[in-house]
C-alpha cells in the first residue's frame, strides 16, 4: 500500500480525500504516531489548506506542528476539549445558556452506592452512559427496572471512571454537522430496526436486513448484532425475538443510534424544521474553540419549530465521523468534508493558547 | 508581568491534595499523599482540568498526562512539579 492508496478501514479519510481532490487539494497518506498517550503509529491523510498542514484519521483532524507538547499536531477543537468531552459539563454549559438538555447527574465509580441510589431518586425512564464514552459504548436507554439499571451502572463502572445517569428522552435522534459558525448538514440517526412483513419473526427480519446491508455495502453501516441489550430493549416494548411484527410495522431493536450499533443514517435536511439549525449553531458557537462537530439532538417532532421542551441536546462530538453524511443509507449525500475544507482554507479562529 | 516564584514542594503537595479532594467531593484530610494517584481514579478530563488550574495557580504549563501516571504518589508528583 503506498501513500496514495485508500484503505477502507478508514472510510472517513476516503471521504476527506475525495472532497479534497474535488477542490484541487492534493492529499496523501502517512504513517505516524499521534504521540502522548497514543504512541502507536496510525495512518493519517495529510494535506495543506489555507497555508497550513493538516492530518486526518478516523474523524480526528489536527493541525500539524502546533502542539506545545510535541505531538503530531493540535486538534482543531483543542480548546473545546474540556467542555465537549465531558458530557455532564457540556450539559451544564448549555443549560446555563438556555438550551434544553436532559436532566441528570454524574457519579464517580468509587462511590458506586450513590450511583445505584439514583434509581430511586430520579423519575424514570432513565438512561445510563459513561461520562466520557464514545460511539454508543455502554449506553443503555429507556431503563425502567432496577435490575436493568444496576446492570447498566456496573457495566459503565467496569470501564469508565464516571457514570452519567439522566432522564431518558424520546423522539427522533437528529445529528447536525457543524462547521463554525453554522450547521452544514443534517441527518436522522435511526436506531437499528426492522420492518415486519406479517410472516417473519424478528430473528429472520434481522438476518434479512443484514443480508441487504452486505449487498448494498453502504460504508459506515454495520450489521445488526443480536445481544443482551437487543433482548432487553425489546422486552421494554413487551416484545421477544420470536415475535412476528405486522406487515409495515417498524420495530426498534436498540435505544442508541450509532452506526457501530447497526443504526441507519438518513439524510434529513428537509425533515427537520429549519429553526433547529439556528438553535444548534448558537449552542456550538457558545463553546469557545469548537470549530467542527457533530451534535446529537433528540427532537420530539422534527417537523415542528424548535421550542423549549421539544428538544434535548445530548452531546457534541469532538472528532465527528463524516462517512454517514457522504454515504447515507437513504437520501442525498451531504458534502461535510467540503465544508470542513472551506473552513480550513479561510482559516478558523486561532486557539487562545496558540496565540501566546 | 508579575514575576512568579518557583513553588515549594509543600505548596504543590497541598495544592494537589486540595484539588483531588475537590474533584472527589471529599475532605482533603482523607487524601493520602503517599498513595498512588490511581487510588483516586481520575480520568482524562480531571487531568486536563488539573493542568489548567495548576497553570493558573503557579504560572507554569504542564502536560495533563502527568496526572494520569497512576503509579506515582502525590508526594512524588509534588517533588517533580516543584523542581522544573
Amino acid at each position: 500500500m503506498d501513500s496514495l492508496t485508500d484503505d477502507t478501514s478508514d472510510y472517513h479519510a476516503i471521504c476527506m480525500r475525495t472532497a479534497a481532490a474535488a477542490k484541487g487539494i492534493g492529499a496523501r497518506y502517512v504513517i505516524a504516531p499521534y504521540g502522548g498517550r497514543f504512541p502507536e503509529p496510525r495512518r493519517w491523510l495529510t494535506f495543506t489548506a489555507g497555508g497550513r498542514r493538516y492530518y486526518f484519521s478516523a474523524g480526528w483532524l489536527v493541525e500539524g506542528g502546533r502542539d506545545p507538547w510535541g505531538r503530531l499536531g493540535r486538534h482543531v477543537n483543542e480548546d473545546a476539549t474540556l467542555v465537549v468531552r465531558d458530557k455532564n459539563r457540556l450539559k451544564l454549559h448549555l443549560a446555563e445558556r438556555g438550551f434544553c438538555v436532559p436532566s441528570g447527574r454524574v457519579f464517580r465509580r468509587n462511590d458506586l452506592a450513590a450511583a445505584l441510589r439514583a434509581f430511586d431518586a430520579m423519575p424514570g425512564p432513565l438512561c445510563v452512559k459513561p461520562n466520557l464514552g464514545t460511539q454508543g459504548d455502554c449506553v443503555v436507554t429507556s431503563i425502567r427496572k432496577r435490575a436493568d439499571f444496576e446492570a447498566a451502572v456496573r457495566r459503565v463502572a467496569a470501564g469508565y471512571q464516571k457514570i452519567l445517569v439522566e432522564e431518558s428522552v424520546g423522539g427522533s435522534l437528529i445529528r447536525f454537522f457543524y462547521v463554525r459558525p453554522a450547521v452544514v448538514a443534517v441527518k436522522l440517526s435511526r436506531p437499528a430496526s426492522v420492518v415486519g412483513d406479517g410472516s417473519a419473526d424478528l430473528i429472520r427480519l434481522i438476518e434479512a436486513k443484514n443480508l441487504r446491508r452486505r449487498r448494498r455495502s453502504v460504508p459506515g453501516h454495520e450489521p445488526i448484532v443480536v445481544d443482551d441489550e437487543v433482548r432487553r430493549f425489546l422486552e421494554t416494548q413487551g416484545r421477544r425475538l420470536e415475535d412476528v411484527p405486522a406487515a409495515g410495522e417498524r420495530v426498534c431493536l436498540r435505544g442508541t443510534s450509532n452506526g457501530a450499533t447497526g443504526a441507519d443514517s438518513i439524510a434529513a435536511p428537509g425533515l427537520v424544521h429549519p429553526s433547529y439549525a439556528g438553535v444548534v449553531a448558537a449552542a456550538c458557537n457558545s463553546v469557545p474553540g469548537l470549530n467542527v462537530s457533530a451534535i446529537d439532538v433528540m427532537i420530539r417532532d422534527p417537523g415542528e419549530p424548535a421550542a423549549p421542551g421539544r428538544y434535548w441536546i445530548l452531546e457534541m462530538n469532538r472528532s465527528p465521523g463524516v462517512t454517514p453524511y457522504h454515504h447515507p443509507w437513504k437520501g442525498e449525500a451531504q458534502n461535510v468534508c467540503g465544508a470542513v475544507l472551506d473552513l480550513l482554507e479561510r482559516g478558523y479562529e486561532p486557539a487562545a493558547a496558540a496565540e501566546a | 508581568m508579575e514575576e512568579l516564584t518557583v513553588p515549594t514542594v509543600t505548596a504543590v503537595n497541598r495544592w494537589i491534595m486540595v484539588h483531588v479532594a475537590t474533584l472527589l467531593g471529599v475532605d482533603s484530610g482523607t487524601i493520602d499523599p503517599a498513595a498512588p494517584l490511581s487510588t483516586y481514579d481520575l480520568d482524562s478530563v480531571d487531568a486536563i482540568e488539573m493542568a489548567m488550574q495548576f497553570e493558573c495557580a503557579f504560572g507554569r504549563a504542564i502536560h495533563p498526562e502527568i496526572f494520569m501516571d497512576g503509579d506515582r504518589s502525590i508526594d512524588a508528583l509534588a517533588e517533580q512539579l516543584a523542581d522544573p
